[in-house]
């Protein structure tokens, strides 16, 4: 699903003030593609993460996923965008600590409609894939950073989407374990999915195919 | 999401916080609890008198005098008893309309009441003494320990003999049999020719009073000795259930005949537990009235701790939405988690409710409790509503979060 933004701007407004927070932003990227996205603190790379995980709509401009105008679409048709074509992973993991790994990746599918021995098997067969098949019964509180984000990735992937966005995805682990985040994002890209990570670690984004960087709201393509 | 799903997640999310599920739950086992337990005295009260009421005997008929307007036949208020005319020195049932009665078709028994008051001279004290004609007996189906009642021709003779009750006999004779001996009353020997059985206060006479301590002296016998002729009530027992409707009218028809008008009521023994089950009905909706707003408080803390639970779990929302959860998806969710706590902590207290309900008696013998079953049912139905009413907002509210917002909070 190739991902299209043109002229778009996001602005927050509180009170009488406003703040423009993307001006002007014009990205593509194509299906298969492994974009890192830089830039300080600040600058605006969840907003535009958010954005194209259709969890936020732009102020003004286009975006289209899949040649589909997001802005046109309710609601419900936006949930179902974001269960079954895309995948988030966050900086802190976001797992629900009440579920053990395999019934938080289980909701994922669960949300997807699919019956529930189906979702079972589908987050099973995830999470083996990430190599937790022996720690489906944790909770969150029992598993280290790394088995947390990996069961996040899981939880991404248990809907087969095409797109996986990682906002900061090693930010919480150490190098070792960013390292052995960053193989599974690269085996993901090599099995056809288009990976976008906003980084700070150059390492990572060395291994982009593109780099992006936003500054001040102002989005400017790294060339390598 | 499918519905069973929604409600599995529900069930996790309220295990996960057992403390403050189970407090939440209080405010509605309490509300459910207090509205069967009051509801159940209340209908405990209403069988206990319609069974009293059932006691005084079958098949009676009640003469008042004046004219009592039981039920709705004139009257505009629909609950119980209009009195016209019942003023003092208006009663005008007399002796003579009992004898006018006697022998009557379709009549099995009939009494008059006196009520009168006497010096007993033994015990230097006033006590009040109950002029009846023998069938009394039989009307007021009385129990005797020793003798027997007196008899028509010791009422035709205004005999002074008297029954008494076992209280009485206490006081008066230490409660041995006491057939034959003599008390004075206002300075006149009376010869006890029976002894009545020792009833509990609980089981009351004919007009609610305690008959231990009862003293029936023949109506005749009372009268003859009073400047006040009047009788105070005749209680006629109809020979069979059937032949009551046509009673009514004989009764009405033969006193009509010493009467220049209508100045005197006739009931029924249904009229009057109509009269007062209309009454204890009130009473009962009163009380489970006042129970249920202790309900709906319980609600209203329902509504609270969902609303700090939505705020609790911003992120749990927002995170729920990234990964594809639509709107009616946490909707379903939070209405579910309120629901389930109203309808368990509806069930609770229902059980709490009929073992409170059924243990009461036992810590209070006084008070009687029936468990009424549309009063199970409406307050079920209500703990269910509250659970409904009081989660939309919360829900509504966790629906609506803005997904960014939510993932942003801390
Ligand atoms: N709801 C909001 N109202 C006002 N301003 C907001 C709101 N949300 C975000 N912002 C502002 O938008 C700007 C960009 O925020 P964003 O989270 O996208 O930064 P970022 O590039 O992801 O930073 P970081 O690297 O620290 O995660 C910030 O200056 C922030 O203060
Ligand atoms: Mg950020």
């Amino acid at each position: 699903m190739a991902i299209n933004i043109q002229s778009l701007y996001k602005s927050y407004q509180n009170g009488d003030e406003i703040t423009e927070v993307l001006k002007d932003v014009n990205i593509s990227v194509k299906d298969g593609e492994f974009v890192a996205i830089t830039g300080p603190s600040g600058s605006g790379k969840s907003t535009l993460m958010n954005i194209i995980g259709c969890l936020d709509r732009p102020s003004r401009g286009s975006y289209q996923l899949a040649g589909e105008d997001i802005s046109k679409l309710n609601d419900y048709k936006l949930a179902g965008i974001r269960n079954k074509h895309i995948g988030f992973v966050f900086q802190s993991f976001n797992l629900l600590p009440q579920y053990t790994a395999l019934e938080n990746v289980e909701l994922a599918a669960l949300y997807s409609k699919v019956s529930p021995r189906t979702a079972r098997d589908k987050a099973r067969n995830a999470l083996a894939a990430l190599g937790l098949e022996d720690r489906l019964k944790h909770r969150p509180n029992q598993l280290s950073g790394g088995q947390k984000q990996r069961v996040a990735i899981a939880r991404a992937i248990v809907n087969t989407p095409s797109i996986i966005l990682a906002d900061e995805p090693t930010g919480s682990l150490d190098s070792k374990t960013g390292r052995e985040v960053l193989d599974i994002f690269k085996d993901l890209n090599q099995k056809g999915k288009t990976i976008v990570v906003v980084t700070h670690d150059l390492e990572i984004a060395g291994q982009a195919n593109r780099i992006i960087n936003i500054k001040d709201g102002i989005v400017q393509e790294v060339p390598q | 999401m499918k519905i069973r799903e929604n409600f599995r997640s529900s069930v996790k999310s309220l295990f996960h916080n057992k403390l403050r599920s189970f407090l939440t739950m209080l405010g509605i086992i309490i509300g459910i609890f207090s509205v069967i337990m009051l509801t159940s005295i209340g209908e405990g009260i209403k069988r206990q008198v319609t069974s009293q009421v059932e006691s005084l005997g079958a098949n009676l008929l009640y003469v008042f005098p004046g004219k009592v307007d039981i039920g709705h036949r004139n009257g505009k208020s629909k609950l119980g008893v209009r009195s016209d005319g019942m003023g003092p020195g208006q009663n005008t049932l007399t002796y003579d309309d009992v004898l006018a009665l006697k022998g009557r078709k379709n009549i099995a028994a009939v009494t008059g009441f006196y009520n009168a008051v006497d010096r007993l001279d033994e015990l230097k004290i006033f006590v009040s003494t109950t002029g009846v004609d023998e069938d009394s007996f039989h009307i007021s189906n009385l129990e005797l320990r020793y003798g027997s009642f007196f008899t028509k021709k010791e009422r035709l003779d205004k005999a002074r003999v008297a029954v008494i009750g076992d209280q009485a006999n206490k006081e008066l004779f230490k409660g041995r049999n006491s057939l034959g001996k003599t008390f004075k009353l206002n300075g006149k020997d009376y010869k006890v020719v029976g002894v009545l059985k020792y009833k509990k206060p609980e089981n009351m006479g004919p007009s609610g009073e305690d008959l231990n301590v009862k003293i029936y002296l023949p109506i005749t016998e009372v009268i003859a000795r009073q400047k006040e002729k009047n009788i105070s009530q005749i209680t006629v027992k109809a020979t069979s259930a059937e032949d009551i409707k046509p009673l009514e009218k004989t009764i009405r028809q033969t006193l009509l005949k010493n009467h220049r008008e209508v100045d005197f009521t006739v009931l029924k023994q249904q009229d009057m537990l109509n009269a007062i089950n209309n009454i204890l009905s009130i009473l009962t909706a009163g009380l489970g009235g006042i129970a249920a707003i202790s309900l709906l408080v319980g609600g209203i803390g329902i509504m609270n701790i969902m609303l700090v639970s939505v705020t609790e779990r911003t992120r749990e929302i927002g995170v729920r939405k990234a990964i594809g959860a639509t709107r009616r998806d946490i909707l379903v969710q939070f209405l579910i988690e309120s629901v389930f706590l109203s309808i368990i902590g509806g069930l609770l207290g229902l059980a709490a409710g009929i073992s409170g309900a059924k243990l009461l008696p036992s810590a209070f013998p006084i008070i009687h409790t029936a468990i009424s079953i549309p009063a199970v049912i409406i307050a079920l139905l209500f703990a269910l509503l509250v659970g409904i009413f009081f989660g939309v907002y919360p829900a509504t509210k966790a629906a609506r979060l803005d997904p960014i917002e939510a993932l942003r909070s801390e």
